[in-house]
């Protein structure tokens, strides 16, 4: 296989490995076919296309699965922060009933935005490019949340609790770095698309 | 024809192509130059992206071929979702091609 059409190919498409592979895979059996019947490599590479568009190609088809993939992703995220907001509530003997704090207010009024902006997401999840806004928007609401409902219970760090608080929050600050990881990565293909 | 033009209905030719039968990615490129009596003109590449697309779907699948010499090819075929899908889109476009024929005042092939 020619080794800079390839290579450039691979580049373009970086950011996704498995895309990139598939790509590479598809170039290879093309490029043999072609040497079979005696083309150039070259006018074989020219009649494939422009690395670019090609590159733009790939990553135009893999954008709704990848979206789809975040969307999992997230709703695993939401339950996660309702459980353990739960879960630490009961724990720590916060009282449902309570006058709300500015802190209760945000970790619950976050907490359904963010899954308000996943349901919209999840409605608009056939418009693969229509479900980015409300994915972002759950991300950023669930993260307010979390902060708040980790802030709410910091004063209990020290009791015999702090294990819970610090376990807990550790899963949720990981799970909201992937998200955030994997909304970044739909920002790569959507540059690209 | 225009890349620009086949790019919108890409998706259904290739479906249609995969109808007669399973094939790999050369294969379709090439029954879709034969079919199309060389009109399509596109940058061959493009092909395997569409072809990735329509996988990801869940309208075709894959396996990997082992031919008896040479690499090994990966070869795609309809699902059922892919039939159905074939069925909706060939109605579609004999309703579309219709309607924008009666403007254009061409008979629909």
């Amino acid at each position: 296989m020619s080794g800079d059409y390839a290579t450039a190919l691979q580049r373009e498409l970086g950011f996704d490995r498995k895309l990139a592979e598939r790509a590479h895979e598809d170039l290879a059996e093309y490029l043999d076919e072609m040497a079979a019947a005696g083309m150039a490599r070259d006018e074989a590479e020219r009649r494939f296309g422009a690395v670019e568009d090609i590159a733009r190609s790939y990553a135009s088809a893999a954008l709704p699965g990848r979206l789809r993939q975040t969307l999992k992703a997230a709703g695993w995220l939401a339950l996660a922060t309702f459980l353990f907001m739960r879960w630490r509530s009961i724990a720590l003997g916060f009282d449902p009933f309570a006058q709300p704090t500015l802190l209760s207010l945000i970790d619950g009024i976050g907490f359904l935005i963010g899954a308000a902006a996943l349901i919209a997401a999840w409605r608009r999840r056939a418009d693969g490019a229509a479900m980015r806004a409300p994915l972002l928007l759950a991300g950023a609401a669930i993260a307010v949340s979390t902060g708040a409902s980790l802030l709410r219970a910091l004063p209990a760090l020290g009791g015999p609790d702090g294990m819970l608080i610090l376990a807990t929050g550790a899963v949720q600050l990981g799970l909201l770095v992937w998200l955030a990881a994997r909304l970044r990565l739909i920002g790569r293909y959507r540059r690209m698309a | 024809m225009n890349a620009e033009m086949l790019k919108g209905h890409l998706d259904n030719v290739i479906l249609a192509t995969l109808e007669r039968g399973a094939a790999h990615g050369y294969a379709v490129i090439e029954a879709i130059r034969r079919r199309s009596g060389g009109h399509f003109d596109l940058p061959e590449g493009t092909v395997y992206p569409a072809l990735h697309r329509l996988e990801l779907a869940g309208l075709l699948a894959s396996d990997w071929v082992d031919p008896p010499a040479g690499r090994r090819k990966r070869v795609y075929s309809l699902t059922r979702a892919g039939h159905d899908a074939l069925g909706e889109r060939r109605a579609g476009w004999a309703e579309f091609s219709r309607a924008v024929g009666a403007f254009l005042d061409v008979s629909p092939a």
